[in-house]
């Protein structure tokens, strides 16, 4: 017989995603018998990042401050906002090193068939940002989905009608892929948003 | 069942645990059908992803003995690769949740498909307009659906014929009848009904009228199903 404790922690563990009940079995018992210590670690930074962390009131990510440490570094470019879907697309772009801006996470996308709309995104408090702060540019860095190009439309229109520029990160052909193993709506669109090449015609 | 590279509309997909989609298509002889896709999700296999999209034409085989039936192979239909953007796009979507909450599953419909297909190369071209075009795919979905309007005759005993210069009120289980200015029910323009029965329609307001008439008509069999997409015109 397992004890009841053990029984407990292997249901618990199932509910991350992609753990079935001999992963959480496996963890367990590896916990319990050679990281007692680590294990101790694990349970109080689950309970206080579960019973703290938030959102932030300016990006809508994950903080565990009413305002989050990016939001409040006063070294970044104010004149720039950029809008992604969820906190992993915000933590991706931020190990790229390229984006100075400042961020609005929606913490999900537009979609009518699943019953998402404006209010479920954020719209009001983005729409209250655009007008207090001095942001010149908003870059919508959607997932290359129909249900992020509709976000990516949305927000667009609602930018026009406060005069502010609207841009949408590229899409079309990954790198070091191959054209052949390509699916054709990724062709079309790369073909179709092709960009002249600048050194060339330098 | 197993079926063989069916031509198919993706209407709708979600995420269905770590790497697999659950996704609903109108397909050419079978209607509309849920599958799901295993496997297809993640980075490596973006390739089929990629035409897991809603408004993507796709050849698609699957087999199964339920209702949820499992997606073999799937490829994109040739010269059928369609963008739609802005206002297009959100039309889109509203086809396409009618479509899912009006249609039942595994009931064959190739007029339907027809339709559809044209509705979306409408759509997809921007120079084209394609308001009249949506509201005759709304009048035509009701009509296969076995709810088709009556835009020629009134709802009384005599069945007299829709006049073009009177004015009408509609119940969605009447039909039309001769309206007396009531204030605060929306009245039809007898002209507006004629064109929207003939397919003709060309002014804004016959367009806007056909407009009215349709939402009407369809948010009676929707059941008090709200629409999002409207929300985000």
């Amino acid at each position: 017989m397992i004890s009841p404790a053990i029984t407990r922690l292997i249901e618990a563990l199932r509910c991350l995603p992609g753990v079935g009940p001999k992963s959480a079995q496996r963890m367990v018992f590896y916990l319990l018998q050679h990281a007692r210590e680590q294990a101790k670690l694990l349970a109080s930074s689950l309970d206080y990042a579960a019973s703290n962390v938030t959102h932030c009131n300016r990006c809508r990510t994950f903080s565990e401050r009413d305002i989050c440490l990016l939001c409040n570094n006063p070294n970044r470019d104010q004149s720039l906002l950029c809008i992604v879907e969820t906190p992993i697309d915000m933590l991706v772009l931020e190990q790229t090193g390229t984006y100075r801006g400042y961020y609005f996470v929606l913490m999900g996308k537009l979609s009518p068939l699943d019953g998402i709309g404006p209010e479920e995104i954020g719209i009001n408090q983005l729409l209250e940002r655009l007008e207090k702060e001095p942001i010149k540019e908003v870059v919508l860095a959607t997932n290359p989905t129909v249900e992020g190009d509709t976000t990516a439309h949305y927000i667009a229109e609602k930018c026009k009608a406060v005069n502010i520029s609207c841009t949408r990160i590229a899409r079309g052909v990954p790198l070091g892929s191959e054209l052949e193993y390509l699916d054709s709506r990724t062709l079309t669109q790369a073909f179709t948003h092709r960009a002249l090449l600048a050194e060339a015609c330098d | 069942m197993h079926v063989l590279l069916q031509p198919a509309w993706i209407l709708h997909t979600r995420a269905y645990r770590e790497t697999s989609l659950i996704v609903d298509l109108l397909t050419q002889d079978h209607g509309r059908i849920t599958l799901v896709a295993n496997g297809v999700r993640g980075h490596k296999k973006s390739s089929s992803y990629a035409l897991l999209q809603p408004f993507t034409a796709v050849l698609v085989s699957w087999s199964g003995k339920t209702s949820l039936y499992n997606l073999r192979q799937v490829e994109a239909q040739q010269k059928m690769s369609y963008t739609l953007v802005g206002r297009r796009l959100i039309s889109g979507f509203y086809a396409n949740e009618l479509l899912m909450y009006l249609l039942h599953r595994d009931d064959p419909c190739y007029e339907l498909y027809q339709r559809y297909t044209r509705l979306i190369t409408q759509l997809a071209h921007n120079n084209r307009p394609y308001h009249a075009k949506l509201r005759y795919f709304e009048k035509n979905l009701l009509a296969l659906l076995g709810y088709a309007l009556n835009l020629t005759c009134e709802r009384n005993e005599q069945g007299q014929m829709i006049k073009m210069d009177a004015n009408y009120s509609f119940d969605p289980e009447m039909g039309f009848s001769r309206c007396q200015n009531r204030v605060g029910k929306p009245s039809f323009c007898g002209a507006s009904l004629l064109a929207l029965d003939q397919e003709i329609l060309t002014t804004p307001k016959h367009l806007q009228d056909a407009k009215q008439l349709l939402r009407l008509a369809l948010q009676y069999h929707l059941r008090g199903r709200v629409l999002k997409s409207p929300l985000l015109l």
